[in-house]
This record gives structure tokens, sequence and C-alpha cells, in this order.
């Protein structure tokens, strides 16, 4: 009987802190009703991965075809190397930029001279601005077997050019080095702003304790940086059965010899979607990318969870 | 302060990777602007080069003759960079202060709705069906600001993230005690506070729209309509048509692999120059002390 | 766990009604359209409100401004208005667009009319429930277009079953594979190459030139394709599997294994051992066009061996002066005949009114030049020969209008010839397709829906070599094996007997 009072009153005291709260839920009202319209309504669309999509029926008016669209992918006997290369690339990737960003982050804000960190702050960020399409025509001026930098130098240094297009060897160092010029800033400025965040006290008196670089660094910056680089690790995660389709397909320049290197999930949907266009096929390719991205971060989430709560998504 | 004598060596250390970084990220760059003015037989004859033996600005008049569209894109771009990026920030500065309380009645279910968009997508066609025919956005520069763009879970996240582990809630809690209600707060204790993360979210926000054309490629067909990245996007499209198909509709021989460089460079132009005014408000934010005191 | 994940997709399917309801308005529009063809084909109801038909076309270049189209489709519409009641409302995108904007459009079920397509994606278009069954519509409203054709045959080629998708634009229907030499280089050491016939005596050519060359590469490459060296039949899009000497044979083979692609690659092979070919072509995204303008190459191959072909693959060249030798006999297939048709959509409120408007342009003078070459005047002026001109002062990028496309419009053999093209092209050209030999698999398409798995899979296996064969980068006797093999492990086989199935299919209805 207590206990069910109890229950009363923490409900009570539930709807006053609810009350309490309004104005914060209505801020966030704007955010929410933005999903709504972007994400959650057109989510409809996932059911396409289970029809066959006819246009004139609609999308729900389409016939269901249970599984058949996911077996141009699941039942392909290159499997094996899609999935490997998608989760060994995204790992690769994951951990050189958490890493170097880490690092550099902590290079640029321990230079003083203003002008010359504006300048490594501006640098890093360059590769952003330019497509995926312009850096595989970038990645071909240094590569290009004829016209190439790469085999000028090659050349003058006495040895036989490259052809670097046709050999496999080369492409696993070539996209991880391609995909850390262009995204690495990413990362490193979020370091940056969340080390500019940190209490500028904390470090005068660890200086005053005897404190030296390399212990201010590992007891005060890191574990500052600690949630941020989590945070996006988490993130990341969620996309590891994804890909970027340039980098693996425009940098390569589709080229036949390197695929069982380059080929990824994405660009093996975008061939079979160039043989036969199909909505439900690419419905069910990001279907099944998304599920298991999914159950991934709600893996690693729980993990969080139980080690370090508070920076747990959610 | 007194600066030790391993605080100065850490700092020439700092410089120097620093600099090989920097030539590292920047190097391709200056290959990309050599190319885009090396004359175009001998960037097929000679290769591409650093010092190339043939100047010729002939991608670059190719681009001058279309100033005229290439201007209106640019102001375009600016605009809806500059009211995107506004909104973005503001948007997801009102959805990741309250996720950032840990008292927040709801805060997990609530995190979690913004977290799925993240994982799930519903595909294009059903986005661009309600964007077509429920919100009748297209050929509208509204459907260069929406789709997509407005908001991102993943800034959310990382904004929730700083703003719990930078911002102590006895702050806040002082804050409501001396009777400010939460849109006081938001203006004179968040905002101020988390300078740094919504500059950086900002940028990312504005690096968004500045490289978008999907959303112009999707939602506009109307070329006055057109962003930048859209505009030079097709001219690189068209190029790689013309040159592969032939079937030229007499322009005359175009220098294909120098003008795409120079496409490149013209995107990129006006982002090199403003990006160093913004760095002045990326300056290390207020420090709590201050606050506190 | 399981709750929130259900709650998101409750949320998602409670407002998906909407969508679903927009996607579907056209229901049933195919039908009806077919019902409504029962009138009288003349009837034109003058009274009613003028329809407005949609039309979207496509360009391999940037597309005028819509004020510019505004203003030509200004002057369609006084044309169209007095004789059909009907306005056009015309919508010109870049190739650059095209493709994501028309899946976009056709999958959302707008109201589109008339549009240009490639005929390769005819077949999952019609699978999607996209395209309008033109084979009524043509017969009650389209006699004229159907009598612009060779035969009725070729005008319906782009049937998938007999389920009429599309009308091909007209322009050269067939394909010969073909060498161009530079004219400049054979003139400096006096080659004559009329006697070329085979690619035996082509190598004997490269032998000569290279040896007084030795840094040129006589033939430039890219990776789209290879010159077949004799007539086949490529079955069902993919470039993959042929019916070979498709005039007398029927039997589908996987062209890999044939003696005309192992001999064509053996030759690239030799040629590409020897720095013949440029040696980044298995990889490169340039065109053959660039190493021919810059000089660095001497021959290149092109499916296009009609007699007007010279001059447009010249001025691709930029202006360097070719001669083309002709390597086979040409030959006319169902995907030859039809690069791009035109397409009426399942979205088109009135199926009816948009094939009286396609019947109308496609036979119709003025408003041919007015989309080709624009406002006369205005665009271009009529010069003394009674051909078209830019007007004084004026060129390409200086008019508003000019397409000047005419192969990927509905029908430029009504138009006036631009004046550099000469006063006979479009009799030349018709003259050329009525002369050719045409495949007796001629309007056959493959329905791959059966195989479609085994398809995406063969496909990615041949993007692994192809590249390289084609462009003699690895050597045949090693890979060709390869290839075959794994693409046996594909399903090959399976795609091929279905091929086989429907191929048979396909002579046995015919010859009834």
């Amino acid at each position: 009987m207590g206990g069910k009072k109890q229950e009363k009153k923490s409900f009570r005291s539930k709807i006053a802190a609810v009350k309490r709260y309004l104005p914060l839920y209505f801020m966030m009202l704007p955010a929410m009703a933005y999903l709504l319209i972007n994400n959650y309504l057109p989510m409809s669309g996932l059911v396409l991965a289970f029809k066959k999509y006819r246009a004139r029926d609609g999308i729900w008016g389409s016939e269901w075809v249970g599984f058949k669209n996911f077996s141009f992918l699941l039942k392909n006997k290159e499997l094996p190397i899609l999935f490997r290369n998608t989760i060994g690339y995204n790992i690769c990737f994951i951990i050189v930029n958490m890493v170097l960003g880490v690092i550099l982050a902590i290079l640029i804000t321990e230079i003083r001279n203003q002008k010359f960190r504006k300048f490594a702050q501006s640098s890093i960020l360059f590769p952003f601005v330019v497509s995926i399409i312009i850096v595989s025509y970038m990645v071909r001026g240094f590569l290009d077997p004829e016209a190439g930098l790469m085999n000028h130098i090659l050349e003058a240094m006495g040895r036989d050019p490259v052809s670097w297009y046709d050999v496999s060897k080369y492409w696993p160092g070539i996209l991880i080095f391609v995909n850390t010029w262009k995204s690495v800033g990413y990362g490193c400025i979020l370091y940056i702003s969340a080390i500019l965040g940190i209490d500028a006290s904390l470090f005068e008196s660890a200086s005053l304790d005897g404190a030296n670089k390399f212990q201010k660094i590992w007891y005060i910056t890191l574990p500052f940086l600690k949630p941020t680089v989590i945070t996006v690790a988490l993130l990341s995660i969620g996309k590891i059965f994804n890909s970027d389709f340039g980098l693996f397909y425009q940098v390569p320049q589709g080229s036949g010899l390197i695929t069982n290197v380059t080929q990824t999930i994405d660009t093996f949907v975008y061939k079979a979607l160039t043989t036969h266009s199909d909505i439900g096929m690419s419905a069910a390719a990001s279907f099944f990318q998304s599920v298991i991205g999914f159950l991934l971060v709600m893996i690693f989430n729980a993990i969080t969870n139980k080690i370090s709560k508070e920076n747990a998504l959610f | 302060m007194v600066r030790s004598k391993q605080d100065k060596w850490s700092e020439v250390a700092a410089y120097v990777i620093m600099s090989i970084v920097m030539l590292i990220i920047l190097f391709p760059f200056v290959l990309l602007f050599m190319s885009s003015i090396t004359e175009e037989t001998s960037l097929l004859v000679n290769g591409y080069s650093i010092f190339p033996k043939d100047i010729s600005f002939a991608a670059y008049k190719y681009i001058w003759q279309s100033k005229d569209t290439i201007v209106r894109a640019y102001a375009v771009t600016i605009g809806v960079t500059i009211i995107g990026t506004a909104l973005n920030v503001l948007i997801t500065a009102m959805v990741a202060y309250p996720l950032s309380l840990d008292k927040l009645p709801g805060k997990r279910i609530l995190s979690f709705i913004i977290l799925f968009t993240m994982l799930f997508s519903g595909g294009l066609v059903p986005t661009y069906m309600m964007y077509t025919t429920v919100l009748k956005i297209k050929n509208t520069y509204l459907a260069l600001l929406m789709p997509n763009l407005l908001f991102s879970a993943f800034n959310a996240i990382i904004v929730k993230t700083y703003l719990r582990c930078n911002i102590p809630p006895e702050l806040y809690e002082s804050a409501r005690i001396d009777g400010a209600g939460e849109l006081t707060i938001f203006r004179k204790l968040v905002l101020p506070l988390g300078k740094s993360i919504f500059v950086t979210i900002g940028i990312f926000a504005g690096l968004g729209y500045w490289n978008d054309w999907m959303n112009g490629l999707y939602y506009v067909t109307d070329s006055s309509k057109y962003s930048i990245q859209q505009l030079l996007n097709v001219m690189v499209k068209n190029i790689q048509y013309l040159t592969q198909y032939g079937k030229s509709t007499g322009t005359g021989q175009i220098p294909s692999i120098s003008l795409r460089m120079a496409i490149a460079f013209v995107a990129m132009l006006p982002m090199l120059i403003l990006y160093p005014f913004l760095q002045k408000y990326f300056e290390k934010g207020i420090t709590l002390g201050a606050v506190k005191g | 766990m399981k709750r929130r994940i259900l709650s998101g997709l409750l949320i998602a399917a409670m407002m998906t009604g909407t969508l679903a309801g927009c996607g579907a308005k056209d229901t049933g529009n195919g039908s009806q359209g077919t019902e409504t063809a029962e009138g009288e084909a003349s009837d034109i109801n003058f009274d009613e409100d003028p329809y407005e038909v949609n039309m979207l076309i496509a360009l391999p270049a940037a597309s005028p401004n819509d004020s510019e189209v505004k203003r030509v489709t200004d002057k369609i519409n006084e044309i169209t208005l007095e004789n059909l009641n009907m306005t056009l409302n015309l919508t010109i995108l870049p190739f650059s667009a095209y493709l994501e904007q028309i899946q976009l459009e056709l999958s959302s079920g707008a109201d589109l009319d008339i549009f240009v397509a490639p005929t390769a994606y005819g077949p999952s278009w019609v699978d999607a429930g996209f395209l309008t069954d033109m084979g009524p519509l043509l017969d009650q409203y389209g006699q004229e277009t159907l009598e612009s054709y060779p035969s009725k045959e070729l005008a319906t080629a782009p049937n998938l079953n007999g389920y009429v998708y599309g009308v091909p634009v007209h322009k050269e229907i067939s394909q010969q594979t073909s060498i161009y030499f530079r004219t400049d280089i054979l003139d400096k050491y006096n080659i004559d190459v009329s006697n070329v016939k085979t690619i035996e005596d082509v190598d004997a050519i490269f032998d000569e030139v290279s040896a007084k060359e030795p840094d040129m590469w006589m033939v430039a490459m890219d990776n789209l394709g290879w010159p077949e060296l004799e007539p086949m039949d490529y079955i069902g899009g993919l470039e993959t599997y042929a019916v070979l000497d498709p005039t007398e044979n029927s039997t589908v083979e996987n062209v890999f294994e044939t003696d005309v692609f192992k001999k064509w690659t053996t030759y690239a092979h030799k040629w590409f051992d020897k720095g013949w070919i440029n040696s980044g072509a298995a990889s490169d995204t340039e065109s053959y066009y660039t190493y021919i303008s810059s000089g660095q190459a001497f021959a290149f191959f092109n499916d296009s061996g009609h007699p007007l072909a010279e001059k447009d693959q010249e001025s691709n060249c930029g202006g360097t002066d070719l001669t083309m030798v002709n390597l086979e006999e040409s030959i006319a297939t169902t995907a030859t005949a039809s690069s791009f048709c035109y397409c009426i959509s399942s979205g088109s409120e009135d199926p009816a009114k948009a094939m009286q408007m396609l019947n109308f342009i496609e036979t119709n003078a003025d408003v041919m030049n007015l989309l080709n070459w624009g406002v006369e005047g205005e665009d271009y002026v009529v010069n003394s020969d009674g051909l078209l001109d830019y007007p004084e002062g004026k060129d390409a990028s200086t008019v508003g209008y000019h397409i000047g496309a005419g192969w990927i419009l509905p029908n430029q053999f009504v138009c006036t010839p631009w004046c550099t093209d000469g006063a006979d092209i479009y009799e030349k050209m018709e003259e050329y397709n009525n002369n050719t030999t045409i495949s007796q698999l001629m309007g056959f398409t493959f329905d791959p829906t059966p195989v479609q798995d085994q398809i995406s899979a063969v496909s990615n296996v041949k993007a692994e070599y192809y590249k390289a064969l084609v462009t003699g980068a690895v050597d045949p006797d090693e890979y060709i094996e390869k290839l075959v093999q794994e693409m046996k492990d594909a399903g090959s086989e399976e795609i091929i007997a279905e091929m086989q199935k429907q191929v048979d299919e396909f002579l046995q209805n015919k010859s009834e």
C-alpha cells in the first residue's frame, strides 16, 4: 500500500519536473519538428526494402516480396571481401583519424604564435572544401602512369615507373592516406574546441604544483578530451558498414584490377544498380547497413553505459 | 608566468611537426593550382608539375566566359550559407542544451530519437516526395536550405557532450536561484560559455552548405537558382560528357584537365579568403574561472 | 530497446499515408489512356482549356537559361495551340542532372508527359512501372511517327515483350567498327590506307609508323569498350553476351569466350607491350580524343562508320584532320538503332494527348527547328543556300538558344540543316540507314528480372578484368580464362540459358 502511495507521489513529482522543464522542451521543438519532416516521415521508405516498388502503386500499395531485394547482395560470393574491406577500412579510418586528430589538436593548441596557429587551423580544414571528384583528379595528378608526379620522381631517381592504378598492394595505403588527408581536420577541430574549453586555471595550478608538459597533457587535456573522443567513436561505429562511395570508386577511378582491395558494399551496390536500377535493391542494401550499424551502436553504447555511464550516447 | 625549458622544447617540436603536416596538406593544392595554369598539351605531354614549362590561363578564360552566372551562383551560395549556418547553430544549441542536463526527464528517449536519425534513413525517394509534393519547395531557395543540412544529429550530440562536460551544473543552479529564466540562462550562460563548440559546429554547418550540390541536384532545375558548387559540378560533368562522347556543339576545343583544376580552385577561393576572418571567433573561449569570479 | 524502435517506426507508419497517397495519385492512368484512345484521332476539342504537356529533354552540355527556353516555347505554343489546342512546358537538363532528376520524378509519380530516356534503362523502368505502353497510342495517334522510320520494327524497337516504351530518336541506326587515322601522319609518310580492311592491315600500318615515330602512341584507347571486329548483337545491355553474325545465327554466347574477343585482346596486349597504347588507358577517364588533339597518338577506334562520322570525329578532336577506314560491315541492332528514345511516363495525366503532341513534334519542321535551333532572326538566320547560320556577329555561346544536338531530339530529319553540315546531311543519313544490314533480333529486348542476382554478380566480376583486358594491359591467355571461370561461378550459364530461351521465343513469335 505504501509502495503505491510512493508511486503516486513519484508520478506527481515527475509531472512537476516536466512542468519545470517545460520551457526546455519548447526549446527542443524546432529540432524535433525538423527531424520529423526531414527524417521520420520519409522513413516509410524503409519498407521499400521488402517491396517491389512500382511508381503507380505508391509506397504502401506496392507488392510485398519478403527478402527478395536482399538476395543480390547477400547471396553474392564476393560478400566476404566486401565485408572485410568495408569494416577493415572503417576501423583504420576511425583509429587513424582519432589518434592523429588528437595529436594534431594538442600540437596546434601548443603553438603560441597567433598567426601560425590560425594558419595551421585553417589549413587542416582546406581539404574539406574540395569535393571528392576533384580529390580523385588530384590523386590522378600524382599517380597517373604517364603524366603523374610520382612516376616523374621515381624516374628522376632512376627507378622504374609504377602503374599505380593496376597494383592492389599500394591501395590500402593510398586510400587510408587520402581519407586521412581529407577528413582528419574534422575531428581535429572538434578536439581543438574541446581543449580550448578547458578551464585555464587548471593548467596554471598544475604548473604551480610543478607538473611538466606531458603530465599536464596526460592528466588534464586527455581526460577532458575523452568524452568527445568516445562520442565521435560511438557515432562512427554506427556507420561502419557504410563507405564513402567517392573515395572507393572515384579515387581509384573504377580501375578493375584493384577491386579486391577497393570494393566496398557501397561500390558493389552502385555497380549492381547500373545494371538494373531498382529502388527496392538500394533500399535493401541501406536497410542492411543501417541494421548492423544500429546493433553495433546499441552494443557499444551498452558497454559504455557499464564502464563510464556519463559518456554513453543515451 | 615563467616558461620552463621543457615548454620551449615542446613548442619547437610543435612548430616543426605542424610545418611538416601543413606541407603535406597544402602541397596537393599547390599542384592543383599549378596544373590549372599549365597549358593543356603540356600537361598531357610533360605531365603534372609544380614548375610547369608552359603557362596558360586558357582555363580561367573559359570560366570567365560565364562570369555572370558564376557571380550569381556565389551570391546564392553565400546567402544560403549565412542563413543556414545561423539557423543550424541556433537549432542545435537549443536542442543540445536541454539534453546536456542530467536531470531532464525523458532525456534518454529524446537523445535516442535524435541518434536514430543518424542510423536509419528512408532513402532519397520518400524524402524527395516529402519535399516536392508535400512541402513543394522544388526550385525555391528553401530547397537549398532545408533538406538534410539544417540540423545534424551528429552536431547536436557533440554539442551536448561539450556542454555537459565543460559547464558545471552549479552555474545553472545559481543562476536559477538568482531568478533567471531558461531563456536568460541560454542566452547569458550557454551561448557565451559554449562559444568555441558553437563556432566549431558553425564551421561544419557552413562547410556543409558551402560544399553542397546534392540538394541542388535533386531539388533545383532552374539554372538561375544554382549554387556555386552545383554550377561548377555541372560544368565539370558537361566537360566530361563533351570530351567523352564528342558530339561537340561548336564550342571549340576545351582545355579539359586544366579546366577541372581551375574550377576546383574557383570553388575554394572565397572560402580561402573568408576563412581567416572567421578565425577571430575561434579564440580561446572565456575561461570558466572568469565567469565564476 | 525494442519498444523504442517500434515507436520510431510507428510515427513513420502513421504519417506515411500522405506519402503513399501522393505516389498513387495516378493509379490506372495507363489504362485510361488507352480507353480515351478509342476516339477519332483527328478530333481536337478547341473548346476545352488547352492541355499543358510537360516535356523533358537532356543535353550533354549546359542547358539554356529558363528565360531563353521560355522564349522558344512561347513560339512553339503559338503553333501547337492552333493545331492541337495544347501547350508545351519544356524543361532542358544537362546530362549531369538528368539521370537523378528523371529517376526521382518517375519514382515519385510526377506529372511528366514526354521525356527522353536512354533506351538501355527501358527494361528496369518498365519493371518499376514508370513508363506507359505506347503501342496502342502509336496505332491511334502516331501513324505519321511510325511512318517516319524505315520500318515499324525499327520504330518500336524499344519494347519489352511487346510493351512499347518509347520511340527512338532519328539518327544513324547502325554501328560499324572503324579506325580513324591522323591524316597529317599518313601524308607525312605517304601511307595509303585504301586497302586496309582488317586488324592485320592496321597492325602493319602501326608497324610502319611506329618505326618512324617511336615516341607516339599508335592508338589511343579509352576503357569503355573495344572495337568489335565482327558484327554482333549484344543481348541484355551489358555488353557481355551477344549473338555473333546476327543475320544468320541466333546462338547467345559469352562475348569473352569468343575468338574475336581473343583476337582483339591479343593484338591489344601486343601493342600495349610495345608501348603503342596509352599506358594509363585501363584506369583513365580522359577520352581518346584528348590524345589525338594533343598530338600524342596516331589513331583511334570508334564504332560510328557512316560517311558523315568523319567530320563529327574531326570536330571532337579539336579540328584534327582524320581519315576513316571501316573494319566491318555496318550492323543495326535494337541497341544501336535506339540509343535514346522518347517515352510517355505513367504519371502523365493524359497519355493520349501526350502522344498527339509527340506525334506533332516528330513530324512538324517548324517545331523541330525551334527546338533545335531556336527562333529565326534571333538565334539563327537563313542564308542564301536556304541553310541555317548564326546571326551576324554571333556564335553558339552568344545566341540565347542553340541546342544543335539533333541526335537527342525527337526527329532531326525534318529540321532545316545547319550550314556547316551541308544541305543533304539528313538525306545521306537516311540513305545510310536504308542500306544497312539489320539483325534478325531487331526489336528484341532482354528481360533481366528472372536472373537479376546473377547479372549483378557477373557484372561485378566483369568490372574486375574488363578494362585491363580491352586496353591490352594484361595477358589475355591468362586473364580471359580467369574471367570466364569467375563468370561461370557467378552464374553466367544461367544467364545465357535465360537469354537463349527469350531469344528463341522472340524468333518463334516473329516467324508466326
